[in-house]
């Protein structure tokens, strides 16, 4: 009997020790430093649960304004037209890059930056990470700068972009640099199980890409690069006609550099920057 | 930990396998009387998993590293248990080559020791070390335990101490951090529990088993980081509170009194953040979305009861949840990795396969359930059996229900024959985050009849028919197996998808052989099966289109 006491006892000495002990934080507006965060976002009009990540980057892009630049790329079994669709969003580009980025467990996905944290097990992040990351992204000093000055001939709807690339620091890694055109503001339907009847006739599609101007994993840069000596890199671009979409006002280029994966066992977005074409 | 450690460890298992193994060898050579119990002994259990993966775009058996790269891939554990002199050592290597067990879309290799265990007894002490699979009641607050089908091996990794006070009662404590594939994760885990067997009368035919439980979960701080990180973007009208600690309780109870049976376990959960995707988040962007973490505390009852009435067995279960999610990682990085816990789930486990179609994944949110069976002898040979669950959803909506009607005759001459009927109704926009889906309505009739043709030799056969106008649409099911003697089994089947709510009539066709000795069992198969998701107990996994030959090797020494 003794012992069944001495029992109770210790059961009650573990219940009892189990007190709350709560973690200290403040709510807080995000450090906007130079850093600029790529956020790619892997959606289709047949998922029903993507327009809630779509959402998430619309709420985190208000608080972090220019230093989040999203990419919304339409591939995967998701990515087909439904009722009422106009438009096929799915381009090889998208394709391509649903590849090198490894297909998603699920949806919402995205990829941010192309880094694969700690403890995850790919770079497709489920959306609850998301805000986490981004904000860790943030906090890192860039060690390039990007800067983007276009030219657009509206008659013709050509022109070129050029990025600018000021390391900030002497680099000895092999470099890439991708160049995307996407598109804003593109009204076609949409899935979304947040609505009754889950799907939605005139869904705002933003940031869809639509092409990319180098290849697809990027193109090198060299290996040697250093801090101060800017490097221009200029691409050509054509805009095809407008068809209910491909409106140039609502086109913009991003520009990005990557690690050289082949070489640094990484794709990690070192930089990143947009621009409309149209001003 | 890394490989190297892995390796370390491995050699140091085997090192203290290979040092009892001399020692006994001495203990028997001085003393030859050595009874069987204490005489060394070494067994094993090997399972290999070979799948060869062949491209079949019309069932979407593509676009993933196995189809398009690596056309192979192997899932293997060897365990290896030795036992002597009171001492219990268990062992098991595990090797995922090209795996798309744990990560569907991806490649996953890894070779290494999955488990290794020591135990011993020592008079009414109980220690065991290293990897511990084992449970809390009903696993409502803690289970640890391995599922190869669904991924699932959530082991603690880490020290279990166990005092029997005296006949009736005994004390169990445990401690340490969950597994997470070959590697651990960071929180700690900590918890006991006290239970006891009461027999009441004297005839024994009363019996009470109860038991009280905690667990508690402490978070790392790598874990609370990234945690505060997301959350102290939050809106403020979204802010809630965070604790390093969450405690999980339990108390539970079995009767038995003849025939009848009845558990009974109620269980709480203090402050815990659980991610919610229903939950509607305040955006700053202006509106609102949904999914957040939220702060809540959790409850849950379950309970079941079982009578044996003359002809009549009868079974009942029920069970309601509130926020009763309890993982090791808020984040859920993985869909089935990472439960602390196991809630009971509400409906039946079916065999056939086009019973299997549609199967509830337990909502740890918010979920009221109960199920029914009840079964009538009708004389020595032949029975009927009924089987009824109903599941409502966090907002009290009806998300599952199935009723099953089934008529078995065992005829002397060993042939069976089983006849049913079965309906079920399945939220699959719920289940399966399909948005405007509608509900999944199915009715199926299906039959079974096993032929004894002679010793060893018989001939089995199955068919079922699944009419709907949702989900994959009506199927067709056929399955012809021969047993050629004692060893050798062949089967053919078809599962013919000839109505589709989308797309072109499929055909889902396997066929293959079995191989069966005492302590081998080797398959060989050519496999074409749709994507679909798969459940046991309430867990689901979804499980990628196959298409190519898959070959299984289980064998026990």
């Amino acid at each position: 009997m003794s012992k069944l006491i001495i029992s109770f006892f210790l059961i009650f000495v573990l219940f009892n020790s189990c007190q709350k002990v709560p973690i200290d934080y403040h709510l807080v507006t995000p450090n906007l430093g130079a850093r600029k965060i790529l956020v790619e976002e892997f959606t289709g009009a047949n998922c029903p649960n993507c327009p809630k990540g779509t959402d998430q980057i619309k709420n985190l892009a208000a608080l972090y304004g220019e230093n989040l630049i999203p990419m919304s790329i339409h591939a995967g079994g998701f990515a087909v037209k439904i009722t009422n669709s106009k438009y096929d969003f799915v381009v090889p580009a998208g394709r391509d890059l649903l590849n090198l980025l490894t297909p998603p467990e699920g949806y919402p996905t995205a990829v941010i930056n192309r880094k694969k944290f700690p403890n995850e097990t790919g770079l497709q992040l489920f959306l609850p990470s998301w805000a986490g990351y981004i904000q860790s992204e943030s906090s890192i000093l860039p060690k390039i700068q990007i800067e983007l000055t276009k030219k657009y001939d509206a008659s013709t709807r050509g022109g070129t972009i050029t990025a600018q690339l000021t390391p900030l620091e002497d680099i000895n890694i092999p470099l890439k640099i991708t160049f995307a055109i996407l598109e804003n503001k593109i009204i076609d339907p949409q899935k979304d199980n947040r609505v009754s009847g889950g799907h939605v006739d005139n869904y705002e599609h933003n940031h869809v890409l639509h092409a990319i101007l180098t290849s697809s994993d990027g193109d090198p840069l060299g290996a040697q690069f250093t801090k101060d000596q800017n490097l221009d890199v200029t691409r050509t671009f054509q805009i095809p006609a407008q068809d209910g979409w491909w409106n140039d006002e609502n086109i913009e280029i991003i520009a990005f550099v990557t690690a050289h994966p082949l070489i640094t066992n990484t794709m990690e977005v070192w930089q990143v920057e947009r621009i409309k074409i149209k001003d | 930990m890394n490989m190297k450690k892995q390796n370390q460890t491995f050699l140091q298992i085997f090192s203290i396998l290979f040092l009892l193994g001399f020692a006994t060898i001495g203990a028997i050579a001085q003393e030859e009387s050595v009874s069987d119990a204490n005489s060394p002994k070494i067994t094993g259990f090997l399972e290999t998993r070979l799948n060869f993966f062949q491209k079949d775009s019309t069932i979407d058996a593509f676009n993933t590293p196995q189809y398009d790269k690596t056309l192979y891939s192997m899932d293997s554990w060897l365990n290896l248990s030795y036992a002597n002199n009171g001492f219990l050592i268990g062992l098991r290597f595990d090797v995922f080559n090209n795996s798309n067990l744990y990560s569907i879309r991806n490649v996953n290799t890894l070779t290494g020791i999955g488990y290794w265990q020591v135990q011993k007894k020592i008079k009414k002490f109980d220690i065991t070390a290293g990897y511990i699979y084992d449970q809390i009641g009903r696993g409502i607050i803690f289970r640890s335990y391995e599922l190869r089908s669904l991924a699932i091996d959530n082991a603690l990794v880490g020290l279990r101490l166990v005092y029997d006070i005296n006949d009736q009662w005994k004390i169990k404590f445990l401690g340490g951090k969950q597994k997470n594939q070959l590697t651990t994760y960071n929180p700690v885990l900590k918890g006991g529990s006290l239970e006891g067997f009461i027999t009441i009368n004297k005839s024994g035919t009363l019996s009470i088993a109860p038991g009280v439980g905690a667990m508690a979960r402490t978070w790392d701080d790598a874990t609370v980081n990234q945690l505060v990180s997301t959350v102290q973007l939050y809106h403020p009208d979204d802010s809630l509170n965070l604790y390093y600690n969450t405690y999980a309780y339990t108390i539970y109870n079995t009767l038995n009194f003849g025939n009848f049976n009845w558990y009974a376990e109620a269980s709480m959960k203090t402050n815990d953040v659980l991610k919610d995707d229903d939950a509607v988040t305040t955006q700053f962007s202006g509106g609102t979305s949904t999914g957040k973490f939220v702060d809540k505390t959790g409850t849950n009852f379950y309970s079941s009861m079982s009578m044996s009435l003359g002809k009549f067995n009868i079974s009942l279960e029920g069970k309601y949840t509130k926020n009763f999610k309890y993982r090791i990682d808020p984040f859920e990085k993985t869909i089935n990795q990472g439960s602390i816990n196991f809630l009971p789930a509400m409906s039946k486990q079916n065999t056939y396969a086009l019973k299997n179609l549609y199967v509830p994944a337990t909502q740890e949110l918010g979920e009221k359930a109960a199920q029914c069976e009840i079964r009538y002898a009708l004389n020595d040979q032949m029975g009927i059996n009924a089987t009824g669950s109903a599941i409502y959803g966090r907002l009290d909506q009806m998300i599952y229900n199935e009723t099953d009607l089934e008529f078995n005759w065992n005829k002397d001459n060993g042939a069976i024959l089983n006849l049913g009927f079965y309906r079920q109704f399945y939220d699959i926009e719920l289940y399966q985050g399909k948005g405007g889906a509608p509900a999944v309505q199915t009715l199926t009739p299906y039959a079974e009849y096993l032929h004894p043709i002679s010793d060893h030799k018989s001939a089995r056969f199955e068919l079922s028919y699944c009419q709907s106008k949702q989900g994959y649409g009506s199927l067709l099911y056929g399955l012809a197996e021969v047993s050629l003697d004692k060893y050798w089994t062949i089967f053919a089947s078809d599962m013919w998808n000839f109505k589709p709510v989308k797309g072109n009539q499929i055909h889902y066709y396997s066929a293959g052989v079995f191989f069966n000795q005492d302590y081998l069992r080797i398959s060989a198969a050519y496999i074409k099966q749709p994507e679909g998701v798969v459940c046991t107990g309430g867990i689901c996994r979804i499980e990628p289109a196959f298409s190519g030959a898959r070959l299984t090797i289980n064998a026990q020494f």
